[in-house]
């Protein structure tokens, strides 16, 4: 195993949303692809420090991300993280293996709209996740576990 | 004096400023941010700022916030970073009061310090506790 999980959650490493993730695909390393936090020392620090105990992670950028990821030694069990849907189609195209996609935070920004709860998407960023649905990956929406999950078709 | 700023998820930080003031009287140099759904960290962080620039005296401001780990506390964790500012997380109303109550004439280390430790002893099971009086 390498990549368990690909999650796009703009607020990135939160409390209990992580960890039940983490939990529920057994993971042992977050790995945060995005240009802006990879050179921001003091996010990294933060992320360091929210990170749950028993796991690792690194933050990237986005060319370092792929190469770390094509890599990824096979005792990671891996939870790919980004702040919204370019950089998860960038990893795709790069040839990175996903066969899942959740969508579980982007905040309100101009443009975007609602879809569920912590979820608000342009109709740019819905194109985004189209043509990563079209390469045979499930995109789905869903904030926790235990939370209602939307499909990419049903919106 | 001590500026406080209560910082969590959804309601809980008005609902606790509205307690303290229940308590202790019409509160001076207190805010309350709550993060909502559809906030980024980014807005949250800035409504923080907001509050820190307008006192002007990051050195002399806590941030109470609700759940470590959490964003409310991860963005009074940046800020404290960047800014200076004092931050705790797992903030219960028992500590709140004890930080109002002492922030007048503590220093921040000597409120922290007080208050971490009010928090943690008030955190009691009393049904134990009526049970073991009554034997």
């Amino acid at each position: 195993m390498s990549i368990v999980f690909f999650r796009i959650d703009d607020r990135l490493i939160h409390g209990q949303v992580m960890t039940s993730w983490a939990k529920v695909c057994n993971a042992n390393n977050i790995c945060i692809v995005d240009d802006g936090v990879a050179k921001d020392t003091f996010i990294c620090q933060i992320m360091k420090m929210a990170v749950p105990r028993e796991m690792s992670i690194c933050t990237l950028n986005l060319v370092d991300g792929i190469e770390k990821l094509k890599n990824d030694p096979e005792s990671n069990r891996t939870i790919v993280l980004t702040k919204g849907p370019e950089n998860m189609l960038a990893l795709v195209e790069a040839g990175i293996p996903m066969k899942e996609l959740n969508v579980g935070g982007m905040g309100t920004k101009p443009g975007r709209k609602n879809v569920l709860r912590n979820i608000q998407i342009s109709p740019e960023e819905i194109e985004i996740l189209k043509k990563i649905a079209a390469k045979k990956i499930r995109v789905f929406f869903q904030i926790v576990p235990d939370d209602k999950c939307l499909e990419l078709e049903k919106i | 004096m001590i500026k406080v700023i209560l910082a969590s998820h959804g309601g809980f930080a008005k609902g606790m400023l509205e307690a303290a003031e229940m308590i202790l009287g019409p509160q001076e140099l207190l805010e309350a941010v709550g993060l909502y759904p559809g906030n980024t960290s980014e807005d949250y962080a800035e409504k923080l700022d907001k509050i820190i620039i307008s006192w002007g005296d990051a050195e002399n401001t806590l941030i109470l916030a609700d759940l470590p780990g959490g964003t409310p506390a991860n963005m009074g964790a940046l800020l404290s970073l960047k800014k200076g500012v004092t931050c705790l997380a797992g903030c219960n109303l028992p500590l709140v009061l004890e930080v109002l109550s002492g922030r007048k004439f503590l220093s921040m280390q000597e409120l922290t310090a007080s208050a971490i430790e009010l928090g943690r002893e008030s955190l009691r099971n009393l049904t134990e506790e009526l049970a073991r009086i009554e034997n």
